[in-house]
């Protein structure tokens, strides 16, 4: 039955139109009255259509219109359910399949918890949740990710670079379809994390997306910067800087700098004689020009080093002038003896390491490029300035040959140990079993960078971490360092051993655990002896094996009153150490009877035998 | 209902609304839930009404009334039978619940409505928020895998007794049902039981599921047709049926084919991402059956197909 012009469509509107209207009308509706008639010649071929005519009829001259109506609507909506049809004479189509997308068997529960936990990446990082990657391939899942994909924060990029390393080139379309390619406010990401995983393979989808006017700003940037790893893409970028004004042409030079290219040179050149020279491209580029302008205000500044009685003020920014370039290794050199010539000094104000931004510059380098060259430049600066360069020589050392790269570089644990801590709080474990690092210590949408490292803590990193040459008596500090910093500096070498043990055993995996443990175990009873801090306890109550004895319990006493290292408890310390109650009822008598002028601490003693007399009852 | 039919709805105000609450206040404390229900629906729909509304507000409010008119004639007229025969007990009549009745297992029983050692695939699972009925209701889908009858249980949790009352999840394992209680209805039935086996459903159970399903799209939309005729049917007549391919238009909504039958696809409250879930994996699933709500549009004059889930020869992938 054509809709349009059917009868009976029409008389149903109508009965609809009346109702809304309101029946009182209904005498006057002469549009129904002339739908019933419409109707009449259907009545006759169909017995129940004949019903509803007859219904509507008497409908017209009812005295219980409401009620009439009523059943009439009835009747004709029950009609038209039967007269309904359902083909779809559209033109179709098939999808193509997605390899990636394999259905998983959640509860409802279970994927809220997923999404939620997705949900809230934008906001917070949040720990490693096996079962929301586990599930990514759930086409249930696909929303929550296109959600949060293009969000920034330090939770976003962790999430996506561990779905990368999980899931490889798998997942890369859906990072692609995930783009919103029209939204102004889109900030275009998901390239820059593809990009920083994958350099040049999607190559034609970044030009794709560069090269697309109607596409929003924010993603056409990205995907100009993901074009820097294909030197093909020359030519292409220099007309996107010539044609495009603003942030894309910026961002078109800017690739043309990164991947060297000839024509950038001039460019460059001519920006770095203006009065205000471009300081972003003389960090980016490694041409003659933009070496020989680092190279002089490095060596003037240097001059002003060298003729500067007292403190030199920071020089730190600058030293990003030095990146990119292969032939600068000299002026690290210039710094490096520089810096060897000063008395050696321990930073207790901060845990970076010392030459901090003189090495990162190395380190970026080797996120960025990879060269062997810089490489060879770290190596070379390292032979010649140990103290100035070890930090980057670990990172590298890390990199290439990580099964002795902390007794290669640790020749002096005062001199060395902060930047070994420093680099190995970066590691993390990617959910396909690699341990990877870092190029900061949170991740963001401007740094996704990690580089592969090895599938098992390597033995050299565990004995460093659990040597107890490093392990002084409390009570004979002072006799063995010369200063109050290498004083300093020699505790915290200690205690950070407890905290990077407790960081790698968090993220290392169940095969290893029990190995790592073990050794954490044994450098835990070690301090315990000599430097009882409250981590090291902390660990033998998880797994030392065996309970803490009498002496252990006095001696971080006697530790923590001594040395007064901040908040200490007795009463909290010694509930959640895993003391024996006899053991626990002596360490108080000769606390009591040592202390006895302590009246703080006493009191504390008298709250803890007065917990057990009550256990007792 | 009356007022709005006789004077049109244009006459509704504020006023009239308030009015409107204090009687649907009134049906539940005579404990009449599905008449209060409809009634909390049309006040909702009249309040929420536009300065100029189209043909659909006005439509759905009087398709309102009407369900609401039904209902309370079917109940007068029940009730009136009852009173004749003098015959007070419960019997196989969905009015007797509708009217505030709560049925007990062993009532269900003693009226034959019951099945034994029934083995039973969950097809679809959904939390749902029935704000007229103001619950959550956890609702289950489930095949019998013997005649290919498709049973509902709805696991209620008003919103005031949420807290005393345990959420329900989705089930994957086949379930053998000592005693399955069936409240009176006629297709998609509401079911419960108390005791029952679970095992890891097989490949074969699957395939057992896939034989049960409807060969054409025209035999599941009879059976829908006979059952959303009636006016106080549910809006949706839940159905498995068997397609060759699913495919998409150009204007994004997917087609699904069976021979040279086809049907649209569309989202519903209950499963409202489920079409762009399907879209995801059509490509890779060569055949099965979809499992889903047949819906009928009265503007549009014709059914559509929302999807719940699919199943395939090696198990059901829920959307």
């Amino acid at each position: 039955m054509e809709v349009k012009t059917n009868p009976f469509y029409e008389l149903r509107n109508r009965l609809y139109a009346s109702a809304a209207a309101g029946c009182a009308l209904i005498a006057e509706d002469f549009r129904l009255k002339r739908a019933i008639e419409a109707f009449q010649p259907l009545s006759e071929a169909n017995k129940v259509f004949g019903r509803l005519y007859a219904m509507c009829n008497a409908l017209l001259t009812s005295e219980n219109k409401a009620a009439d109506i009523i059943d009439c609507i009835a009747l004709a909506d029950a009609l038209a359910v039967t007269q309904g049809t359902f083909a779809d004479g559209s033109e179709t189509a098939p999808v193509p399949a997605d390899d990636f997308i394999k259905p998983v068997r959640m509860t409802v529960n279970e994927l809220e918890s997923n999404r939620e936990y997705i949900r809230k990446l934008q906001y917070t990082d949040q720990s490693y949740y096996v079962s929301a990657y586990d599930s990514m391939t759930d086409p249930r899942m696909i929303g929550s990710l296109f959600n949060i994909a293009g969000k920034n924060g330090s939770g976003v990029a962790t999430f996506l670079s561990n779905l990368l390393a999980k899931y490889g080139d798998d997942i890369v379309p859906l990072l692609f379809q995930s783009l919103d390619l029209y939204n102004k406010n889109a900030t275009g990401n998901q390239v820059r994390i593809i990009s920083a995983n994958f350099r040049e393979k999607y190559n034609d989808r970044y030009i794709q997306l560069a090269e697309d006017e109607t596409v929003t700003a924010n993603i056409r940037i990205a995907a100009i910067e993901a074009m820097q790893y294909e030197p093909k893409n020359e030519e292409r970028l220099l007309d996107l800087y010539k044609l495009s004004k603003g942030k894309i042409k910026n961002a078109a030079l800017i690739s043309l700098v990164r991947m060297n290219a000839p024509s950038a040179e001039a460019i460059v050149e001519k920006a770095l004689t203006k009065s205000k020279p471009d300081y972003e491209l003389a960090c980016e580029s490694d041409s003659k020009a933009a070496e020989d302008y680092v190279r002089k205000l490095h060596f003037d500044k240097l001059y002003e080093a060298y003729n500067t009685a007292g403190e030199l003020p920071k020089f730190s920014a600058n030293f990003d002038l030095l990146g990119n370039k292969k032939n600068i290794g000299d002026v690290f050199e210039k710094w490096g003896e520089y810096y060897s010539s000063r008395p050696l000094k321990y930073d207790i104000s901060s845990r970076t390491p010392d030459y901090y931004y003189e090495n990162e510059t190395l380190i970026e380098n080797l996120y960025k490029h990879g060269d062997k060259e810089y490489f060879d430049m770290i190596r070379s600066l390292y032979e010649k300035y140990p103290n100035v360069y070890a930090y980057s020589a670990f990172f590298a050392a890390l990199i290439e040959a990580p099964e002795n790269a902390c007794k290669k570089i640790c020749k002096n644990h005062l001199i060395n140990d902060k930047s070994l801590f420093y680099v190995i709080d970066k590691l993390f474990r990617s959910p396909d079993g690699w341990y990877r690092i870092k190029k900061v210590p949170y991740m963001n949408e401007d740094n996704y960078e990690n580089i592969k490292l090895f599938r098992k803590i390597p033995d050299d990193m565990i004995e460093f971490l659990t040597d107890t040459s490093v392990i002084y008596d409390f009570n004979e500090l002072e006799k063995n360092f010369k200063s109050h910093e290498e004083l300093w500096t020699a505790e915290e070498n200690m205690r950070w051993r407890c905290v990077a043990l407790s960081s790698i055993l968090c993220i290392c995996g169940d095969d290893e655990s029990e190995r790592i443990k073990a050794a954490a175990a044994e450098y835990a009873w070690a301090m315990a002896k000599k430097y009882p801090i409250s981590q090291a306890l902390t660990f033998l109550k998880e797994f030392g094996g065996r309970p803490l004895d009498e002496d252990i319990i006095y001696n971080y006493v006697k530790y923590s009153k001594i040395t007064m290292k901040g908040h200490f408890s007795f009463s909290n310390t010694m509930e959640r150490s895993d003391v024996p109650e006899d053991v626990l009822r002596k360490v108080c008598q000769r606390i009591m009877n040592d202390f006895s002028d302590n009246s703080d601490l006493i009191s504390h003693v008298k709250i803890v035998l007065e917990k057990l007399d009550a256990k007792e009852q | 209902m009356h007022d709005i039919l006789t004077n049109g709805i244009g006459s509704v105000n504020k006023a009239a609304c308030q009015q409107y609450k204090g009687l649907a206040k009134q049906l539940g404390d005579y404990y009449l839930p599905e008449p209060q229900a409809i009634m909390n629906e049309i006040i909702q729909a009249v309040s929420n009404i536009s300065e100029e509304p189209d043909d659909r507000e006005t439509n759905n409010i009087i398709a309102l009334c009407v369900r609401l008119g039904s209902a309370v004639k079917k109940s007068r007229d029940y009730i009136d039978a009852k009173l004749e025969s003098g015959e007070v007990l419960p019997e196989d009549n969905i009015l007797y619940e509708e009217m505030g009745g709560v049925w007990k297992l062993s009532q269900l029983k003693e009226l034959g409505l019951f099945r034994e050692n029934t083995a039973l695939l969950q097809l679809s699972f959904a939390r749902i928020d029935d704000v007229m009925h103001q619950s959550f209701v956890d609702e289950g889908y489930w095949l019998d895998l013997d005649t290919g009858d498709i049973f509902r249980t709805d696991n209620i949790r008003p919103y005031k007794a949420m807290k005393y009352i345990r959420t329900e999840d989705a089930k994957f394992d086949l379930y053998v049902v000592q005693e399955l209680y069936l409240y009176p209805g006629s297709l998609n039935r509401r079911v419960r039981w108390e005791v029952s086996e679970s095992f890891t459903a097989e490949e074969k159970d699957y395939r057992q599921a896939l034989s049960k399903a409807e060969t054409s799209i025209s035999a599941a939309v009879k059976k829908a047709k006979n059952e959303l005729k009636n006016t106080l049917s549910r809006p949706y007549a839940a159905v498995l049926i068997r397609f060759d391919s699913i495919e998409y238009a150009a204007d994004g909504h997917g087609v699904m084919k069976c021979g040279e039958e086809t049907i649209a696809l569309s989202d519903c409250r209950e499963y409202p991402d489920a079409c762009k879930t399907l879209k995801l994996i059509a490509g890779g699933i060569g055949g099965g059956a979809v499992f889903g709500g047949l819906f009928y549009n009265a503007q549009e004059h014709r059914f559509t197909l929302s999807p719940f889930s699919v199943v395939t020869e090696k198990d059901i992938i829920r959307l």
